[in-house]
């Protein structure tokens, strides 16, 4: 084998290591594209902006009723169907009782004097649902209904009420679910 | 007339495949660790006003009396000892453990932020957190001062 010929093979080995690089890198930059679509067919955290807002303002709603009942342990809620969080200016609806002090010097919120809130709150809709179990036991349920989606959701919390003072083991008979 | 490569085929096979399984083990960590900017936001904030919720409802499940400042709060139990305080100062809100004598700050980016208690239900303390970004929502709840007694 003479030197051209050498140089010639040397020449025709490094072209294919080059092509089989250039075939790798083109393979692993089609793979991007496959890892962005798996992940934006991930399912998105269930917890959604509305979501957490409506949690908080049963929240909200539910310990406003441990602390009447604490105050007036013959307070029992009755039934509420959807009433809104906030006033609304067509409505003839007024929000619930439990919703009053959603302001720091008590006033109603409306949207001229808490707006970034009152939007927040507005697309929001409380009820309550009672019932006794078993004779003994006062079940209310504080419920925040949205829309999302064009999907009806809502976020509820659950509050046991004995009837019974006697019975009451402590926090005015009352039991968190 | 056929080229010959330096490197056999065969030596070549488990290069390429390495370098595959690499590629592909990358894609996976990335799959699984990046996340898409408007959903990690809303995961940030609502771990956040997770955090507050559940510092707050610990403290208040003690509480007898809640002092209300402007921008703080402070929480005693039944016999005046101081539990926790919490204030906005800066646009952050901070939670002051008297006990472990430390600071921890639950939220920054904060526009404004209040405490109070109504005149009709003294033993139930409201929150009020309105972030700087108005994309994010506010936070607001309320917490009963389960160690409460009425005077």
């Amino acid at each position: 084998m003479n030197i051209s010929q050498k140089s010639k093979n040397k020449y025709s080995d490094s072209s294919t290591l080059i092509e089989l690089l250039i075939c790798l890198a083109i393979l692993s930059s089609t793979l991007y594209p496959l890892v962005y679509m798996l992940q934006l067919s991930r399912p998105k955290h269930p917890s959604s902006q509305n979501e957490y807002l409506a949690t908080l303002l049963a929240h909200h709603a539910t310990e406003a009723l441990v602390a009447k009942r604490a105050l007036s342990p013959e307070f029992l809620p009755e039934i509420v169907s959807n009433s809104p969080v906030v006033v609304h200016k067509n409505s003839a609806n007024r929000p619930h009782t439990l919703f009053d002090s959603l302001m720091p010097d008590g006033a109603q919120m409306n949207e001229t004097n808490d707006p970034e809130v009152f939007w927040a709150f507005k697309p929001f809709n409380f009820s309550i649902d009672t019932y006794i179990a078993d004779n003994n036991f006062y079940k209310v349920i504080c419920q925040v209904n949205y829309t999302s989606n064009n999907l009806k959701s809502r976020i509820y919390f659950d509050k046991l009420i004995s009837l019974n003072q006697s019975t009451s083991p402590a926090n005015g008979g009352d039991s968190d679910d | 007339m056929t080229k010959k490569g330096a490197i056999k085929l065969e030596s070549l096979l488990p290069i390429t495949a390495a370098l595959i399984i690499a590629v592909a083990l990358f894609g996976c960590f990335r799959f699984y660790t990046l996340k898409l900017n408007p959903v990690s936001d809303v995961l940030d904030i609502n771990s956040k006003y997770t955090d507050i919720l559940l510092e707050m409802r610990a403290d208040t499940l003690l509480t007898a009396k809640a002092i209300v400042g402007e921008n703080n709060v402070t929480l005693l139990n039944a016999k005046k000892e101081n539990i926790a305080s919490y204030a906005i100062t800066d646009g952050k809100l901070i939670r002051t453990d008297h006990s472990k004598k430390s600071e921890k700050i639950l939220i920054d980016k904060l526009k404004n932020g209040a405490f109070w208690t109504n005149a009709n239900l003294p033993n139930l303390l409201t929150v009020r957190l309105l972030p700087a970004d108005p994309a994010e929502i506010p936070f607001f709840t309320s917490f009963a001062l389960r160690g409460y007694k009425h005077e």
